[in-house]
């Protein structure tokens, strides 16, 4: 087996602040392999975004520590780099889009130069010299808003970002983020700003130009729903903690972790559509400033036992592929 | 607005052809024709040498432009990019960027450039560098303010996952994004500007007989202003209305860039 694009250990972060440590990440962590898409599926505030922007490098300093762990991307532990060397793999190795495809483009561009601006970066990265090759970027640029759909390329490049829809705007984005091919992209909540079919077309366009590219995919979304349409593997986090992770049918037919089970409870089932009420789960997350003890999510569990907070559940495999942090499933 | 516009571009007309539409040599001594009040023949009157104030006024209108424009336009440079790196970088740059403006700011600007003017000595150029000392701090400071709010803007963070450098991001996103509040700024400034090194001329710092300048003309008036008001008056009549007008213009941008502001 060839080794993971990205892999992610024991990585914790914490966020120094004048209301005290929110500890954002605890000891997370994920592994994608090649060409393999992972949904990251949590509540508001969890840690998703948090585990995006530490990859990314773009972390708020001097706010943010990160006192364990490593994130290895490519056999390089990315946490060792400097500004200067991240810049360089930001865009052309890992890229990334946003949930705000509305403010996500500079108001003061066309969008053709906009998406120039990230091919030019590549074609210099691959050395060739484009300064002097204003028709090679164009071309390019015309191509990659054909295989985002775009329709009518040329003089839709010509145009400003307000006179875009959100889901336009947000193929231009994907166009950016894919345009220099990288080996990994993140996708911080993309679909969420979008209405309902849009959102299908963007997930559909994603999946194909993805694996045009053979480029990994970290896609993070509050969205179960969203996140079966596209992921292989799902990891589901809550309060800064990884508490299962199995691939993505085996999440949604076999839930192991109770958190993970209520998240799907609280989903509507074509069967029951009589039930009046949706379930929700009780309480409310907790905030990072004071995890609860020992399991996370033990002041809302239907199961809880009398050890859970004590004891922190470790992420330990169940059955192949399938891990869980949950004492209900430790061997005597 | 109409005012300020037509006002400013009839200056500028002056500016480039007054020097050779001008009725009178203006530095011309002409002891027949002293004190002479306005009248239509000298339509500003003329001065203890019997040169005409109209004259003299219409070509000074170049050399104040140049020290209002000059003070301002390398302001403006200086600051702006100062400012923005120091907001977008943050940290510890920042923080030492500011505490230089705040050293700046806190003098106030024409005491700095009355005693930077006397170190220079007497000269038009040297009236331009002793007002940029105290002037940059405050583009420096608007220039930071945007920058810091830009910084946290989606499209910004957009630029940086692109792999775009600090550099760029700050010359091509923050800095054209900033510059609409910059650019109405510096036009309310140009009047301050003039009337600045105005005041510095009028000290004695600036311009040199028999070069005319309107805050010199002004100091030469002086001594006669009981007998003959028209020598000063009218060239402190001139810089007014060209400070008017700039700012007029400046609140004019302003609402045109602001939707806030229109009505």
């Amino acid at each position: 087996m060839t080794e993971p694009v990205l892999q992610v250990h024991d990585l914790s972060v914490v966020f120094q602040t004048f209301e005290g440590r929110y500890n954002a990440l605890n000891n997370i962590d994920v592994t994608i392999n090649e060409s393999e898409i992972v949904g990251l599926v949590g509540e508001s505030g969890c840690g998703k975004s948090t585990l995006a922007l530490a990859v990314m490098g773009l972390l708020p300093r001097p706010h943010a520590k990160v006192p364990s762990g490593s994130i290895t991307f490519r056999g390089t532990n990315l946490l060792s780099y400097t500004e200067k060397e991240m810049e360089k793999v930001r865009g052309t190795d890992i890229s990334m889009i946003f949930q705000e495809p509305l403010t996500s483009l500079d108001p003061l561009f066309t969008i053709g130069d906009q998406l120039s601006e990230t091919i030019r970066i590549k074609l210099q990265r691959t050395g060739e010299n484009v300064r002097w090759n204003a028709g090679k970027v164009r071309a390019e640029v015309v191509n990659w808003m054909k295989r985002v759909d775009l329709a009518d390329p040329e003089s839709a490049m010509e145009r400003y970002p307000h006179e875009f829809s959100g889901g336009m705007r947000q193929r231009v984005m994907i166009a950016m983020a894919l345009a220099a091919e990288p080996r990994l992209m993140l996708a911080d909540e993309p679909t969420s700003a979008l209405d309902v079919t849009t959102q299908v077309q963007i997930l559909r366009l994603v999946k194909s130009l993805v694996s045009e590219v053979k480029a990994s995919v970290l896609f993070i979304s509050h969205d179960l729903a969203v996140v079966a349409q596209i992921a292989d593997k799902v990891a589901v986090m809550y309060a800064g903690m990884i508490v299962e992770e199995a691939s993505v049918n085996e999440i949604f037919e076999n839930p192991l972790h109770p958190y993970t089970q209520a998240l799907l409870n609280s989903f509507p089932k074509e069967k029951e559509v009589k039930k009046s009420r949706l379930e929700s789960i009780p309480g409310s997350v907790p905030n990072l400033t004071h995890i609860p003890t020992g399991c996370p999510f033990h002041p809302r569990c239907g199961f809880a036992k009398e050890i859970c907070p004590s004891a922190k559940p470790e992420l330990r495999e169940t059955s192949a592929g399938h891990k869980v942090a949950c004492v209900l499933y430790d061997q005597p | 607005m109409a005012v300020g516009i037509s006002f400013i571009v009839t200056s500028i007309a002056v500016v480039i052809f007054g020097n050779s539409l001008v009725p009178y040599d203006p530095t011309q001594v002409n002891m027949m024709a002293t004190f002479q009040a306005p009248s239509l023949q000298h339509f500003f009157g003329t001065d203890n040498l019997g040169r005409d104030v109209f004259s003299r006024c219409v070509v000074a209108s170049p050399v104040d432009a140049e020290i209002g424009f000059s003070i301002v336009l390398i302001s403006v440079f200086i600051g702006t990019f100062l400012g923005s790196c120091s907001g977008y970088i943050g940290g510890k740059v920042d923080e030492t960027f500011m505490r230089i403006t705040d050293v700046f700011i806190a003098i106030p600007t024409l005491v700095l450039a009355v005693v930077v003017a006397v170190a220079l000595g007497p000269g038009i150029e040297h009236v331009i560098e002793a007002n940029l000392v105290g002037w940059w701090p405050v583009y420096a400071r608007l220039a930071r303010a945007g920058a810091l709010s830009l910084k946290e803007s989606q499209f910004i963070e957009s630029a940086k996952v692109a792999g775009i450098s600090r550099y760029k991001i700050i010359l091509k996103h923050i800095i054209p994004n900033n510059f609409s509040p910059i650019l109405v700024y510096a036009t309310l400034d140009i009047g301050n500007a003039i009337l600045y090194a105005s005041v510095l001329s009028y000290l004695g710092l600036g311009a040199q007989p028999p070069q005319a300048e309107w805050g010199r003309m002004v100091y030469d008036g002086q001594v006669y202003l009981v007998n003959a008001w028209w020598i000063s008056i009218i060239p402190g009549l001139v810089i007014f209305a060209v400070a008017l007008a700039f700012n007029l213009l400046g609140d004019a941008l302003r609402d045109a860039f602001d939707p806030r502001y229109r009505k």
